[in-house]
């Protein structure tokens, strides 16, 4: 039996393991073998320190511990266990949530998209609709100064048809009821003012008008208008007319009408 | 250039002041004519771009050969009392003779518009323009027939008589009168906004006038009779207005 042999087998020796056979050869190579009687002394040291050092035992305390690592380990996987059905649930409930944000998130872009498209639009409406305006009272203005008796009078009509009409606007009518040469352009200015007559621009503008009208139609028409906004400055200019024997009898009669009603 | 001009003027005059043959004056780029007249004008549209006054009517008094009529009104430069005179894209025609004359009858192109202006006691008569006609008068009767409009008809105490063919819808037509009757037939099919208001007067028609429901807080106001409606679903504007006298619409 070589060296070699016997060293793997000088273990399976020493705790007795080898069958008969073995033991019997090992040990007779162990007679003649210097180097593997020194193995073997070597070996039998170690195993022998090895059985010596006394087994370390944990002390109470940490049994206490390890039991209650344990207990709570056990209901942390306990735990985690519910907390992973929970997470279950969570899961079916939060893929749900998931489709309903998905829909969410593409609705609202859509309306956001659909929003700010509307904004834009409306804003674009709104400038357009200013422009208009603008426009508007700037056909407005040189429309009625046209050659036309007819074309003035549609801007008048133009110019009535403002909420707010601009400084200008209310000039230009002032002035064409003032002076138009078309007693029908006057008259039409006359009436639009009428819609403005909050403005103490044009109130003063109409009582104004009346003081120094001559022509009878218009007259009437100013009386009307005076009395309909209730002008008691228009007063005075009213008596004058009745006074004033050159005025027509059916002007008087409207004065006779109309002023009651404001004194 | 004011010399060949007043060269031409006397040409024409000294050409027509005998002959009273008709006078014409081409309307080339003249798109309105303005004429003042104290005396009636009758208006009458013919096809030619041109201003005509038909002689026949004038006889010059036997006496008169080798003289000129001078008017206080100013130059006469169409043998026919009348100045007409192009500035412009507008034709000047005053008539120079009085308020007692005959009425002036005049023939323009049927498109021009037309403004007859500072007329008194004359009677204004126009017939078969298919322009804008702007007329004023104090106690003469205006009386347009087979015009489209736009009209724009003052008088005082005249009537204003008029019948549309077709009711022109570019611009509005206004018809004033203070104490003279206004009695207009249009279309039946005419779409407009009519406005209506006899202070003193009636208004009659045979036009469906359909009233607006009226506001419950509206106040009644003194003296504003003014009837608003739409006809044929709205159209240009037709405003009507009399002092005193009534006011007739007439289906045509």
């Amino acid at each position: 039996m070589s060296c070699k042999k016997t060293q793997e087998l000088i273990i399976d020796y020493l705790d007795g393991n080898l069958d008969q056979k073995e033991q019997q050869i090992v040990s007779a190579h162990l007679t003649t073998c210097i180097s593997c009687q020194k193995s073997l002394q070597e070996l039998q040291l170690i195993f022998d320190g090895i059985d010596q050092d006394p087994e370390e035992l944990p002390d109470a305390s940490m049994k206490v511990n390890f039991e209650e690592m344990l207990q709570k380990e056990k209901e942390t996987l306990s735990d985690s266990k519910i907390v992973s059905l929970q997470k279950n649930t969570k899961n079916s409930w939060r893929t749900i949530l998931q489709i309903a944000a998905t829909i969410a998130l593409i609705l609202s872009a859509y309306y956001l998209g659909k929003q700010q498209n509307n904004q834009s639009i409306s804003q674009e409406i709104a400038v357009l609709e200013k422009e208009k305006v603008q426009l508007k009272q700037e056909v407005t203005i040189s429309l009625i100064e046209n050659k036309s008796a007819s074309k003035r009078l549609q801007a008048v009509n133009y110019a009535e048809e403002f909420e707010k009409p601009g400084n200008e606007i209310l000039k230009a009518l002032i002035n064409k009821m003032f002076y138009d040469d078309q007693i029908n352009v006057r008259l039409a200015a006359a009436e639009a003012l009428t819609k403005f007559s909050d403005l103490e621009m044009v109130r003063k503008a109409l009582v104004h008008a009346l003081e120094i009208e001559q022509d009878p139609g218009m007259q009437i028409e100013l009386i009307q208008i005076l009395v309909s906004i209730e002008e008691k400055r228009a007063v005075p200019s009213m008596e004058k007319l009745l006074q004033n024997e050159e005025t027509p009898n059916y002007v008087k009669d409207q004065v006779t009408i109309g002023l009651p009603s404001l004194i | 250039m004011k010399n060949i001009a007043i060269a031409i003027v006397l040409f024409i005059t000294i050409g027509h002041v005998h002959a009273q043959e008709d006078y014409s004056q081409s309307l080339q780029g003249v798109d309105n004519v303005v004429i003042s007249s104290e005396s009636g004008v009758k208006l009458k549209a013919h096809d030619k771009n041109e201003l005509l006054i038909i002689g026949n009517g004038r006889k010059m008094p036997e006496k008169a050969r080798g003289l000129k009529a001078v008017y206080a009104g100013g130059s006469d430069n169409t043998g026919f009392g009348v100045y007409a005179q192009k500035e412009g894209g507008t034709l000047i025609v005053r008539n120079l003779k009085s308020t007692y004359t005959k009425t002036l009858e005049v023939f323009l192109p049927k498109s021009i518009n037309i403004k007859v202006e500072r007329s008194n006691l004359g009677k204004i008569f126009a017939e078969g323009f298919s322009s804008e006609i702007e007329a004023t008068t104090n106690v003469g009767h205006i009386t347009l027939r087979d015009v489209t409009g736009p009209i724009v008809a003052k008088t005082a105490t005249g009537e204003i008589n008029i019948v549309f063919n077709k009711v022109n819808q570019s611009s509005p037509i206004s018809l004033v009168s203070a104490t003279g009757a206004i009695d207009i037939s249009i279309p039946a099919n005419t779409p407009a906004n009519l406005e209506m208001k006899a202070t003193m007067g009636e208004i009659f028609t045979d036009f469906d006038i359909k009233f607006p429901v009226p506001e419950s807080n509206l106040k009644v106001v003194s003296g504003k009779k003014t009837i608003k409606t739409e006809l044929n679903n709205g159209g240009v504007e037709i405003n009507l207005k009399s002092a005193t006298g009534n006011i007739y619409l007439r289906k045509q």
